[in-house]
């Protein structure tokens, strides 16, 4: 408050004391807090302590709103995936083309309708029977095929053997709805997988490894049949490897043995029949 | 007492896994957890209610007993509904003029209130005997010149594209805006993920909404506690109890999911959904294990399955006539599945029952005789 006061000596005088008391009284403060401190050391754990505990209620409270607001959103939700349902529960279990995009919308989003039977998804719009049937009956196709390809079939030839099995009003399925019944089937052990050999797609039913050097050998195999020399030759590998390869091939049933041509060759039936079915 | 204060509860015999033995054509409706009633008996405060097309089923969780009351024996229900305030409360009112609060603290009880009217609506009971037949709608059509002729079947189609592209159009712009939803949905979810309850029933809460839009975390054993994957695994218990005897005691997991959707037709079950149950095999005490081997094969097992048993019998059967042993042979003696009983050979080569004849030709098993 220096304003008018501030011309002349008088003014300066009264400004240097002024300003010498400030920096007196700044000092003073200081000290008066850390005096304060020192007095009573409880005093800042103490003040920590109620901030920590109104941040704690503040977040408790802030998350009890947020459950509230997930209660009721959810009921909102369950509305509208009612009245969804009962619109196109019929389309999503006959129209392939409209359950691939509601698939692939699901899992732009991030949820998945078919982990639980007892999901809104399942439940509401009757998604989880369709492919937990698949399922059995994918299952039961591998079984069957087993011992003729030794537990790896073409998507296409399981395709093919489902649509048999199905009668014709019951849904029309895609290698879509296959793979993805084969995904969730994963989580009971037994191997189930889809592999992709290059272009071709195929399903693991059993616990077996196959590693690189057995992927490649039947990625390589176009016409289903490979021989020792083909593939030392075109993926330059020793005797000793190859030999390991084809072991392990045709002792899981994979891979066949066909002595009747000038060098044994090695078929695989899975590969065959897909390439049959695909013909056809 | 529950017997002397409403001589209409009678006991009903529990199932090995726990559960009741429903009558004949009996099927169950809903289950409630939580449900707190000061008319059933102050000494327990947290009875299960089954509420079936028969009956109402309770169950005690503290002295493991069960009681039932007839649906026949309500007459009517008061479902305290009030326009501003929310009550948990449920009145029934039974014969010779009683009547029992019930109180819903787990929820649901809109549910319960839908069902229950539902079941005495249609009276399931009185029709035991009935015969259900089905009635088929005819619809008349109308026939008229103008559906006549080609240019009537050309019409028919056009209206039939027309028809089918709009309702097309229609139903991927509702699925656009369900999806919108559902999306809004998961950010709020994906948030409370994160959260930790400051009570048990908070946190179930959560983690149940979460599993209902389709995020389930992955498979902890905390967030196995949900109801649904509880009653359902006394539910395998109890449909394998028997199966598995026939087995030998021991089951592949993939079997099992076979086998037991198959038998339900409708409603099945997922994949997940029965791994989750099965994982709360030993929490609820049942005789019914998960077990995992090497390769990651999962399998379904009774407690008292023992391995021993099982390699003493592949001892007697390679001893009297089954040599060279392969998966092929056991299993199909045995009545397993081929992995299964690849393993199983793999356990006994361990135990130094069998040895094994590795060849190009395949894996084959002989009887021990060097040890």
């Amino acid at each position: 408050k220096l304003d008018n006061e501030g011309k002349g000596f008088v003014g300066y005088v009264i400004k240097s004391f002024c300003e010498h008391r400030f920096e007196c009284l700044k000092k003073n403060s200081i000290t008066t807090e850390i005096m304060a401190l020192r007095r009573r050391p409880g005093i800042r754990s103490n003040r920590d302590l109620k901030m920590n505990q109104r941040f704690r209620e503040a977040g408790s409270q802030l998350e009890e709103v947020q459950i509230q607001q997930m209660r009721d959103q959810l009921e909102i939700f369950q509305a509208n995936l009612e009245r969804f349902a009962k619109k196109y529960k019929r389309n999503i279990n006959k129209d392939p083309a409209f359950r691939t995009h509601f698939n692939e919308m699901c899992s732009k989003i991030g949820v998945d309708p078919l982990s639980s039977s007892k999901g809104f998804w399942a439940q509401l719009l009757g998604v989880g029977d369709f492919y937990y049937e698949l399922g059995v009956q994918i299952v039961e196709i591998c079984i069957h095929t087993r011992p003729l390809n030794g537990g790896l079939i073409g998507v296409e030839s399981v395709l093919k053997d489902l649509q048999k099995k199905r009668s014709s009003s019951q849904n029309r399925i895609t290698t879509n709805d296959i793979e993805k019944a084969v995904n969730k089937l994963s989580v009971l052990g037994n191997g189930f997988k889809v592999i992709a050999f290059g272009a071709k797609r195929m399903i693991q039913s059993v616990p077996t490894e196959l590693n690189n050097d057995h992927t490649m050998v039947i990625t390589m195999a176009q016409d289903a049949y490979f021989s020792k020399s083909t593939i030392m030759n075109m993926l330059q590998w020793d005797e000793h490897r190859a030999d390991m390869v084809i072991d392990h091939l045709v002792k899981e049933g994979i891979a066949w043995v066909d002595e009747q041509a000038e060098e044994t060759l090695y078929w695989f039936p899975s590969i065959w029949m897909n390439i049959q079915e695909s013909d056809v | 007492n529950m017997n002397d204060r409403y001589n209409c509860f009678k006991q009903t015999e529990t199932s090995i896994s726990g559960r009741p033995i429903l009558l004949e054509g009996e099927v169950e409706i809903s289950v409630h957890q939580n449900v707190r009633s000061s008319d059933l008996g102050s000494s327990c405060q947290n009875w299960l209610v089954r509420l079936t097309n028969y009956r109402l089923l309770l169950h005690d969780g503290n002295d493991q007993l069960h009681w039932y009351l007839p649906l026949d024996f309500v007459l009517g229900y008061d479902a305290h509904k009030t326009w501003f305030l929310k009550s948990n409360k449920v009145t029934l009112k039974i014969r010779d003029n009683e009547n029992i609060n019930i109180s819903f603290d787990g929820g649901r009880k809109d549910m319960f209130i839908q069902n229950l009217s539902q079941c005495l609506q249609n009276k399931a009971w009185e029709r035991l005997n009935e015969d259900t037949t089905a009635v088929v709608e005819t619809e008349e059509t109308l026939f008229s010149t103008r559906n006549a002729g080609i240019s009537g079947l050309l019409r028919y189609r056009e209206e039939r594209n027309k028809e089918v592209n709009s309702n097309l159009e229609e139903a991927f712009s509702d699925l656009k805006a369900l999806m919108s939803n559902a999306s809004e949905m998961v950010t709020l979810a994906e948030k409370l993920q994160a959260y930790t309850a400051k009570n048990k029933d908070e946190q179930d809460e959560v983690n149940n909404m979460i599993f209902d839009i389709g995020l389930a975390s992955p498979v902890t054993k905390q967030s196995a506690g949900n109801l649904f994957h509880v009653e359902l695994s006394r539910q395998i218990c109890e449909f394998f109890e028997d199966k598995l005897d026939l087995a030998g005691g021991i089951m592949a997991l993939t079997d099992v999911y076979c086998i037991y959707n198959r038998a339900r037709g409708t409603a099945l079950i997922s994949p997940d959904d029965l791994y989750r149950a099965c994982l709360l095999f030993e929490q609820l005490n049942l005789p019914m294990m998960l077990r995992k081997f090497d390769s990651g094969l999962l399998v379904v097992q009774t407690t008292n399955y023992n391995d021993d048993l099982l390699c003493e019998r592949i001892n007697m059967l390679v001893e009297q006539d089954m040599f060279p042993m392969t998966a092929m042979d056991l299993g199909t003696r045995l009545q397993m599945s081929l992995t299964l009983a690849q393993h199983v050979l793999l356990k006994a080569e361990e135990r130094g029952i069998l040895c094994r004849d590795d060849s190009f030709e395949g894996l084959v098993f002989y009887q021990n005789i060097f040890l």
